[in-house]
């Protein structure tokens, strides 16, 4: 065990210690021999330190490469580096564009669809007289050679979405008038 | 701007250079200015090759990691935080580049390896015995810091052969000043030990 002072010692040889801590230091060193050895141990390794210097045996030539060795990475990562910034600038700019795209296509206004209507079978003596698309699709069969019989087969298979039917007459004539919900000019 | 020396560059900006600091040239080598970077090249390549040459005994392996610590330096440049100090990041590149180097031996063995503090200055102006003295005692010392803990041989080449302060020591490896001044006195009563026959 050595005195406990040493290590301020060490950094009151290294000149690291404040005002105070030094004065404390300085006292202490008057009557202890243990760390007044300790310090001129101190005294006498920073005096070598010059035998840690390293030769200066590094001729101009090899510093410039060296030099341009080091400058020419840095030309890499530059090159690298606008490399990615340019992936993420055209990454950023393309998920715009898509968004944009997207939000162009949904507020598009949507075009008047047309229902689907499958008419299975006309009956021998019906035939579609009249097809109209306005808001409203109207099939209207139409008996060609007698009337007051019975209608024809009619099937609708799909109203469409958003469609629904209106109206359904027999007679000598079938009428079957898809209206778009909400639309009433097709009333 | 390929080839041109620090003088050149200084004489063309008239020697604004030397008298910006570290940080300012930095801001410099941000935007592209070659003229900035040799500038903090010529400033600080000393003691890098010192600190490497330290680690890895041979002069070609510190010119590597000289190479290797500015173009990392230079590389990256834009993660240097503006308000930090220049030396103390580049200090911890350094180390960092030192470890790489030595772990890259240890996985090739074919390369000689040679840890610690290595070839030391010969004294060229002394007379032969105080030649073979000072050869003497640098081969003991390199051997005494060879021998030392990581942890404890950072801090002491850090203060030792580079001169940092207590607190630069301590923003270079993250530790703090309290640890710095513990590792240093642990590392020098370790060195007093073993350098008995010589200091």
């Amino acid at each position: 065990m050595g005195c406990s002072w040493r290590i301020y010692v060490s950094a009151y040889a290294d000149g690291e210690l404040d005002d105070d801590k030094r004065r404390e230091v300085e006292e202490h060193l008057k009557f202890c021999e243990e760390c007044r050895e300790e310090f001129r141990f101190l005294e006498r390794l920073k005096a070598a330190r010059g035998v840690l210097d390293v030769a200066e045996d590094v001729g101009v030539e090899e510093w410039e490469r060296c030099f341009e060795g080091a400058w020419r990475k840095r030309v890499g990562v530059v090159f690298r580096r606008r490399l990615v910034l340019l992936g993420k600038w055209f990454g950023v700019v393309g998920a715009a564009a898509v968004v944009l795209i997207l939000i162009a296509f949904l507020s598009l206004p949507v075009e008047e669809s047309v229902p689907h209507l499958v008419i299975l079978d006309y009956g021998d003596r019906y035939m579609p007289l009249q097809v109209m698309m306005e808001g409203a699709t109207v099939i209207r069969l139409v008996d060609t050679e007698e009337k007051g019989v019975e209608g024809p087969s009619l099937e609708v298979l799909d109203y469409g979405g958003g469609y629904t039917p209106l109206q359904v007459m027999r007679g000598d004539v079938t009428i079957i008038r898809l209206v778009r919900e909400g639309n009433e000019e097709g009333r | 701007m390929r080839g041109r020396s620090v003088e050149e560059v200084n004489k063309e900006k008239g020697g604004a250079y030397q008298e910006m600091s570290d940080e300012a040239l930095v801001e410099r080598v941000r935007v592209g200015d070659e003229g900035a970077a040799r500038v903090l090249f010529e400033r600080h390549r000393g003691k890098v090759y010192a600190m490497a040459y330290s680690y890895l005994g041979d002069r070609e392996s510190a010119l590597d990691v000289v190479q290797e610590v500015f173009g990392k330096v230079f590389g990256a440049v834009w993660r240097f935080r503006s308000g930090a100090r220049f030396t103390t990041w580049l200090y911890r590149i350094a180390l960092n580049c030192c470890y790489d180097a030595l772990r890259r031996r240890r996985s090739h063995p074919e390369e000689p390896v040679e840890q610690g503090v290595s070839v030391l200055r010969g004294g060229d102006c002394e007379g032969p015995d105080a030649s073979a003295q000072r050869s003497e005692l640098s081969a003991a010392l390199r051997e005494a810091v060879a021998k030392l803990s990581p942890k404890l041989r950072d801090v002491f080449l850090l203060r030792f052969a580079e001169g940092l302060s207590y607190q630069e020591i301590a923003d270079t490896l993250r530790i703090n000043v309290g640890t710095v001044m513990s590792r240093l006195f642990y590392a020098r009563q370790a060195l007093r030990e073993m350098l008995s026959d010589f200091l």
